[in-house]
């Protein structure tokens, strides 16, 4: 809210510059986010929280600056004299209301001989100061009191009103207004509506109708000053898809108290400015004097609470600077009523809030609490946190970077990665359809991240995001979240003086999930051949542990990628953590280290080129014994030098023993039985 | 048929020496002894008459096959003596640039994250993981927020087809962990929330926050201000103030907004605070009595307070990013500075 400042001056006294209000508001909970001059005028932006429509105006702004700063409100005596007061019901206006429950009050007051014309030079400048552009002395004067109050107001040509009646009721199907805005709306019948005789004349809460609006030739007025009930009119702004400075106050709740009070302020100044004549008699409808609400507050409640004591004729005090009745009852209790403006007052955690605001939350001292060492919960799932930080934490030592992607995405992407749509989490409204989808694997958005990088020519590619993904549980009603890894390689390495750039492939992000896998002490897995309609027939695998296929790696096909803006050859992986988190063991044992020393032989042969590696392996473990300690490849040739259809392999084969120093006849002895095997099972040359 | 079993031999004699050579000086000998003008291969081709008409065609093509064959591995052989040198040359120079691998980077909302939650663990708080979607219940309704009140609108919280909706605070964890355990409770919760704003340089429609909250018998508003003043020294620095400024929340009461004292201008006012001298970090307060009512707590004994932050906002004071869109991008140029 825009506050002038010296229009609350006339409100409070102010003590010192326009800053030191701002501080003094922002501490009491009235946020001053900016301050503006405008033709010498400090202008406040003020951020009211929804719980304090009342502060809605300058005379609420007042009221929290004058208890915050132990200073006197000054309140214009009109509304003094007649707040909370309940007007007669007497003859002023003809009024009815049809709809109590959403118009519980209804003020209605008639000025007769207004000089309708240019509004004063104090009233334009303090209207512009707030941003309000002057209309005509009297829509201005009730928009002065709507900002003075709190309490909205508007102004009907009497003349104009059929029948010189006003009926307060729900619209009837069919009926439209032109608004002062000059647009045309249609009505329906959830809309409340102020109605003379024949048609609706204005929105009521919201907006007046063209056709009665105050103007040059405009000689009598009907002023109206009402209470509507905020559901009625948040649905009604909703349904027209518009709101105003009325709206946004009866859509909060204005102050019952007031309703009488602004109109006959307004009374006041058309008069003084407009050379008016109010009739003096006022229509009252549902007019009454509502009782104060009563809270006891148990003193023992606010050291509990706030952890300091304030002595019992302190929160008298403060209960009084915030024009709260305080009494004191027997046992440490006080009553206090909380008058109709205060309708966030409920309860006493309330008023010890209130009691806290005016202490200052910065008097009240930081302490270190109790603190308590705690039990594990049972659906705590440490293993599972274990598990990713732990894989986090190896992913990076591999030179894999984190990424964080957003987890809505388009029908596009699912279609795109083959995914069925029948268990897939769908908003209802999203900001857009790129946004439709939960989604239900983290390889979509990887892509896209991977197509963004090499469309700006950023060539080492090595990512990783660890994140949730969606989907229906099985009874339909719940739904899932199960946490994913995601890889994503791709690019070429940098390369420097030493080693040459070369382009990452298949099995670098092979290497990356063995080492991770060997990292979590997952020994049992296979790579299994899948058939996915993302990844390439040939380059890819499924990760099977114990019967489960828990996740898929490879290249992905080209007209998968092509749908991503890629052209490049791109690596993705993507493994079910809670799928893993049963295999997976972060405990270490330590065996001892070697006491004999190993001795390393070496295979070369030739090969056919059909025959697969992981054959090779199996032979060379079936005829391997305990002394086999390791077997590693380490070369790979097909070419010029070797006989077409053939490739040459190189093993190297560590054998130790934990018994004694191995001599090299009982290493030959194994060698060479491998070396058979090899020549008799996959026809291997030995070189 | 003599000459071309000789040249069989010769083929894999010659391949044994290539590739065996140990230096320069003797695969020059190779290759003369070869290919050069009274090498075996020449030799090889003055004897091709001795072959019979029919085999001759069959045997120079052979000469020519193995000719190739050999200069392409003498070839290879000089390019590996040339790798090797080329490694070699330059380890006596040290201003030479050092060999640098590339390393993993975390993401800065994460990196972040991590590290406030550290902070509070180090404390004694519990960190907790709660889901993103959710009911009503959970968002709202135990949270003290009416069913009227707006941010229970479409444009305001992200619905599910089924009714449920994506939380759009993560006080929802309070809720989750409050009707399964009993106080004392100390806890810290990090996760992603939605809300329907569409993207723009401070904007995006999913975010990270860290909710804490503890509880139990005789947890005050003083309690808060110790947990959160340690809180933002360590993370923010020794000499940053913080000031508690009353605020609404429906799930706290009394609540407060906290801002820290711009560590970026030294409170001075700059760009950063909007010339404020004050940046605002935190909302918390103390748990509403009728937040305990909807877990079944009993509010005459048990008292505590909750705080909540965004991540995002964080992370872009902390780095002085200034696009919020960078995180969701994740241009490997961005990441890689962190």
């Amino acid at each position: 809210m825009r506050v002038s400042f010296d229009w609350l001056k006339d409100f409070v006294p102010i003590k010192g510059g326009p800053e030191k209000t701002q501080d003094e508001l922002t501490m009491t909970g009235l946020e001053v986010t900016a301050i503006v001059n405008i033709e010498g005028d400090s202008v406040m932006d003020i951020e009211v929280t929804p719980n304090r429509p009342d502060c809605l105006s300058i005379l609420g702004i007042a009221r929290e600056l004058a208890a915050a700063t132990d200073r006197q409100l000054k309140v214009p005596e009109s509304i003094k004299k007649n707040y909370m007061k309940k007007g007669s019901a007497r003859r002023g206006a003809k009024i009815e209301v049809q709809d109590k429950k959403a118009c519980p009050r209804y003020v209605g007051c008639i000025i007769k001989n207004v000089e309708v014309g240019p509004s004063p030079k104090w009233l334009i400048q303090r209207l512009n100061a707030i941003g309000l552009r002057s209309v005509n002395n009297i829509v201005d004067i009730t928009n002065y009191v709507l900002f003075e109050s709190g309490q909205p107001l508007h102004a009907f040509d009497l003349d104009k009103l059929e029948g010189h009646k006003i009926i307060v009721r729900k619209a009837r199907k069919g009926e439209s207004i032109v608004t002062i805005d000059g647009i045309k709306r249609e009505l329906d019948p959830t809309i409340l509506v102020i109605a003379d005789s024949q048609r609706p004349v204005a929105i009521a809460g919201i907006m007046g109708g063209k056709d009665t609006e105050i103007s040059n030739e405009t000689k009598n007025v009907l002023l109206e000053s009402a209470y509507f009930d905020p559901m009625t009119i948040k649905k009604a702004q909703r349904v027209l898809g518009l709101a105003s400075e009325s709206s946004y106050r009866f859509e909060r709740g204005v102050d019952f108290g007031m309703v009488l009070a602004a109109s006959i302020r307004a009374q006041e100044i058309i008069k003084d400015e407009a050379g008016g004549r109010p009739s003096g008699k006022v229509s009252d409808i549902g007019g009454k004097t509502i009782k104060d609400k009563e809270i006891i507050v148990f003193l023992d409640e606010i050291p509990r609470v706030l952890g300091i004591d304030i002595p019992s004729a302190r929160v008298m005090e403060f209960f009084k600077r915030l024009g709260l009745k305080a009494a004191r009852l027997p046992k440490n209790r006080i009553l206090v009523k909380a008058p109709s403006y205060r309708q966030d007052l409920e309860s006493e955690i309330d008023l010890i809030e209130e009691l806290a605001r005016l202490y200052g939350y910065d008097k009240i001292p930081a302490k270190c609490p109790r603190f308590t060492i705690q039990k594990t919960f049972k659906e705590e799932r440490k293993d599972l946190v274990a598990l990713a930080r732990e894989t986090k934490k190896r992913l990076l030592s591999l030179g894999m970077s984190e990424i964080v992607t957003y987890t809505l995405t388009p029908r596009s992407s699912i279609e795109a990665m083959g995914i069925p749509f029948d268990n897939l989490v769908r908003l209802r409204n999203p900001l857009s359809s790129n946004q439709e989808f939960m989604r239900p694997s983290l390889l979509s958005e990887m892509m896209e991240v991977l197509s963004w990088n090499l469309n700006r020519h950023n060539s080492l590619l090595k990512l990783f995001e660890l994140s949730k993904v969606y989907s229906m549980s099985k009874d339909g009603h719940g739904i899932e979240e199960r946490t994913n890894l995601s890889l994503g390689v791709s690019g070429t390495t940098p390369g420097n003086w030493k080693e040459k750039s070369r382009d990452l492939d298949f099995f670098d992000l092979k290497g990356v999930i063995e080492m991770l896998l060997q990292f979590l002490n997952i020994k049992n897995f296979t790579i299994e051949k899948i058939d996915s309609p993302v990844f390439d027939d040939t380059m890819s695998g499924g990760i099977k542990i114990d019967g489960h296929m828990l996740g898929e790696f490879g290249e992905v096909r080209q007209g998968v990628a092509k749908k991503f803006d890629i052209k490049q050859k791109i690596f993705l992986a993507e493994i079910s953590i809670e799928g893993i988190l049963k295999y997976a063991d972060l405990n270490r044992r330590f065996s001892p280290l070697p006491k004999y020393p190993s001795l390393k032989r070496d295979i070369s042969m030739l090969m056919d080129d059909s025959v697969e590696a992981k054959s090779i392996m199996d032979v060379i473990q079936e005829n391997a014994n305990d002394m086999v300690k390791s077997i590693e490849m380490f070369d790979i040739y097909k070419g010029q030098q070797i006989e077409k259809g053939k490739k040459s392999l190189a093993y190297t084969l560590e054998y130790r023993s934990d018994e004694k120093t191995l001599k090299d006849e009982e290493v030959s002895n194994v060698h060479k039985a491998i070396q058979e095997a090899l020549v008799k099972k996959l026809k291997a040359q030995i070189r | 048929m003599k000459l071309f079993e000789k040249l069989k031999d010769i083929d894999k004699a010659a391949i044994k020496e290539i590739v065996e050579t140990p230096s320069w000086d003797a695969l020059e000998q190779v290759k003369i002894k070869y290919l050069g003008r009274k090498g075996i291969m020449q030799d090889a081709i003055k004897n091709i008459k001795s072959v019979s008409k029919k085999d001759k065609p069959k045997v120079g093509q052979l000469i020519n096959e193995l000719k190739n064959k050999f200069t392409s591995l003498i070839k290879e052989k000089e390019q590996s003596f040339i790798d090797s040198e080329r490694s070699m040359f330059g380890n006596k120079d040290i201003t030479l640039p050092g060999v640098k691998k590339e390393i993993g980077h975390n993401h800065p909302l994460i990196k972040t994250i991590d590290e406030i939650i550290d902070i509070f663990v180090r404390m004694g708080f519990k960190s907790v993981d709660a889901p993103e979607v959710e009911t009503e219940f959970y968002n709202f309704e135990a949270l003290n927020i009416p069913k009227d009140h707006p941010s229970r609108e479409t444009f305001h919280t992200f619905y599910v087809e089924n009714g449920m909706l994506l939380r759009s605070q993560t006080s929802t964890a309070q809720i989750r962990i409050m009707e399964k355990e009993k106080p004392p409770l100390q806890i810290i919760h990090a996760g992603k929330v939605y809300r329907p704003d569409a993207v723009d340089a401070s904007h995006s429609f999913m975010f990270y926050q860290i909710e804490g909250f503890m509880v139990d018998e005789g947890i005050v508003f003083s309690d808060l201000k110790g947990v959160l003043e340690k809180f933002a020294k360590e993370y923010f620095g020794e000499e940053v103030k913080m000031r508690f400024r009353p605020h609404y929340f429906p799930f706290t009461e009394p609540s407060a907004e906290i801002d820290i004292s711009c560590f970026i201008c030294g409170a001075k006012g700059c760009r950063v605070c909007s010339h404020k001298g004050w940046l605002e970090v935190l909302g918390a307060g103390m748990i509403n009595p009728k937040v305990f009512d909807a877990v079944k707590y009993d509010s005459r004994k048990y008292t505590g307070f909750a705080f909540g932050m965004g991540i995002d906002r964080i992370c872009m004071l902390k780095y002085g990013i200034d696009n919020i869109r960078l995180f969701y991008e994740n241009d490997v140029r961005f990441l890689k500075q962190f």
